[in-house]
């Protein structure tokens, strides 16, 4: 079921930084912001809650950890003991190197997949774009239309900074795909 | 340095009014004035356990307050290279730091007497009656003899005393002008300084510690001493940019993002210098050859082993690590004052572990046979020089500005966000 969107589209950074202020100041719900690279600040700007993905990293890579002191152990000393260069049967200092190494791999590998999760990204999925224009120069706002929104509102924010285009779009919109973005409806 | 940054610095002709010397803090001053006292002390009364303990302290104390001024030049070659722009509000900082080095020859000049005067460097002294540790120690006699050994040390200081000294002039004449051209010649002189820098901080460890272990080999010995002095570096750094704050200065200028920016610093470095003392054990346990494994055999084996294995770890990586691993634990202050503490006291525990106990070779050394509780101590001189330390900073502070305004990074360092 696609959700009603209203969009804006603007061509400069620190326009859609002002604007996005300004529209959670007055008390508008973001559905997304896109822009074609990382704007310093965007985040605390539309009021985002801190990145979960740090706590993919933690665990995984205390379970990193694990997998690699267990593993170690049990093949060299539980199930069978090794005598190697006349150290103990247990070498914790020995265990270290591919200790750190495997917290690093597991945590670094599940810290992409993590994001990738938390982004719903995966192989395969058909990338939908509001504007043909937001991975190359223009930077867009889409605020939910839900009981909060007033259009009247938002347009005037958008138009205080410089906005360069408005649309009423929905969740299914595609600019890549012309039948959606004639059945999504222009301005 | 782009021209946006060059833009918003003073034209030179332009008539400038010199902003108000900074006063420092009375108190920082009396706690700096009350450590020394109480360190002096310490560190007579240690004479009474032993001569070698006494000046085993006072070598622990020395190269650790040396350390601060080391790690203060470090930083500022390092931020003028990278254009370190958050840094440019809290320069002020580390160019007092390095105003130590010319008031470090003192702590050096007593343990000058303490190489002559006690048996801490086994090099400096004739051995009698030959042998194989007397042979070994005689062949390194052309570097290792008390001479040449005050000639390097005298090099080491001029060259860090010389080239930090032309940076907080070149930044105080900035003060004045606002010219651009400054910042342009203190990275120029950052350039080779690093280089120096490198050279001059492995062979000033070697010379100041290694050397009273004269028989043992490790290859990783400069770049470990790096780690431990730029780690408690950012501790003294992150206190005394507190110390400076609570007592209301540096209030628009620096702010908890600038402490982050110096947590993530202390964090990296704690990981850092983790890396680096494991690599030298491991290397060293693994291959087990005796000339390398005699420093750490009377470690492993006894009393010294919760030292230098346990808490040492724990102090410098363990808790540092682990309690600043989130990031709101970076911005909080009160924590990081309290890890910045116990970073502080680790590295007091990481020299202690590594001057006081002797290898067995060296067993009719006094301080072989003791016990490390028999010569805590030795804590005595670093809390004397860290006074000293602190002394220095706020009389170097306030010969100038506390903030850095003419700098032109200073506009960017006060926006700066993380």
């Amino acid at each position: 079921m696609p959700k009603p969107l209203f969009v804006g589209v603007f061509g400069d950074e620190d326009h859609i930084l002002d604007a996005v202020k300004a529209c959670r100041a007055a008390g508008l719900d973001f559905h997304d912001v896109y822009t074609p690279f990382a704007v310093h600040g965007l985040d605390r700007a539309m009021g985002l809650p801190f990145s979960k993905v740090t706590w993919v990293t933690f665990c995984c890579g205390a379970l990193g950890t694990t997998i690699a002191l267990s593993g170690m152990s049990y093949a060299s000393w539980w199930d069978w003991p090794l005598n190697v260069g006349g150290k103990e049967a247990l070498p914790f200092p020995a265990f270290v190197p591919i200790t750190f190494e495997l917290t690093v791999l597991v945590g670094g590998v599940c810290t992409m997949l993590g994001m990738f999760a938390l982004c719903m990204l995966f192989p395969g999925k058909k990338a939908k774009m509001l504007h043909k224009g937001q991975t190359d120069d223009k930077f867009v706002v889409a605020l939910k239309v839900n009981d909060k929104f007033d259009e009247k509102k938002a347009r005037a924010i958008f138009e205080q900074f410089h906005v360069e285009e408005v649309a009423h779009r929905d969740t299914d919109y595609d600019a890549n795909d012309e039948q959606a973005a004639k059945a999504g409806g222009a301005a | 340095m782009t021209d946006a940054h060059a833009s918003t610095a003073a034209p030179a002709t332009e008539p400038v009014t010199a902003q108000a010397a900074f006063s420092a803090p009375p108190l920082l001053k009396i706690v700096g004035i009350g450590m020394f006292v109480v360190g002096v002390i310490l560190f007579l009364l240690s004479f009474a356990v032993s001569r070698e303990v006494a000046f085993s302290g006072w070598l622990i104390g020395s190269w650790y307050s040396l350390g601060f001024a080391l790690f203060a030049s470090w930083l500022l070659a390092i931020n003028a290279l990278a254009s370190g722009g958050w840094a440019a509000t809290i320069k002020r900082v580390p160019e007092a730091m390095t105003r130590y080095f010319p008031v470090a020859i003192l702590p050096f000049a007593v343990l000058a007497v303490g190489m002559y005067a006690s048996e801490l460097y086994d090099w400096a002294h004739p051995h009698e009656g030959g042998g194989a540790h007397a042979e070994l120690i005689h062949k390194k006699e052309p570097w290792l003899n008390p001479t040449f050994w005050l000639a390097r040390m005298l090099v080491y200081f001029a060259i860090w005393n010389g080239f930090t000294w032309v940076m907080v002039k070149l930044s105080r004449k900035q003060d004045v002008d606002g010219d651009v051209k400054h910042s342009w010649n203190i990275r120029k002189i950052a350039a080779p300084f690093c280089v120096f820098f490198g050279l001059s901080v492995t062979f000033a460890s070697i010379d100041y510690i290694k050397s009273i272990e004269p028989t043992w080999f490790s290859t990783m010995f400069g770049v470990y001493q790096f780690a431990g002095i730029v780690q408690s570096g950012f501790a003294m750094l992150i206190l005394l940019l507190l110390a400076l704050r609570n007592s209301g200065h540096l209030k628009g200028t620096v702010n908890e993002n600038h402490f982050h920016t110096l947590g993530i610093w202390l964090i990296s470095t704690s990981v850092f210098w983790a890396y680096i003392w494991f690599c030298q054990f491991l290397l060293i346990w693994y291959s087990n050859m005796p000339e390398e494994t005699q420093h750490y055999f009377v470690r492993w084996n006894g009393p010294w082993f919760w030292f230098s294995f346990i808490l040492n770890p724990l102090l410098n990586f363990a808790i540092p690590f682990i309690i600043l691993l989130p990031r709101p634990h970076k911005r909080n202050l009160k924590i990081l004052a309290g890890v910045s503490l116990v970073v502080l006291v680790g590295r007091f525990v990481d020299l202690w572990q590594f001057v006081t106990p002797r290898p067995v070779l060296q067993n009719e050394l006094p301080t072989a046979t003791l016990t490390p509780w028999q010569t805590i101590i030795s804590v005595g001189p670093v809390i004397a020089l860290i006074g000293l330390f602190i002394v220095v900073v706020m009389w170097a502070l306030e010969r100038a500005p506390i903030s850095a305004t003419k700098d032109p990074f200073f506009e960017e360092g006060v926006h700066h966000h993380l």
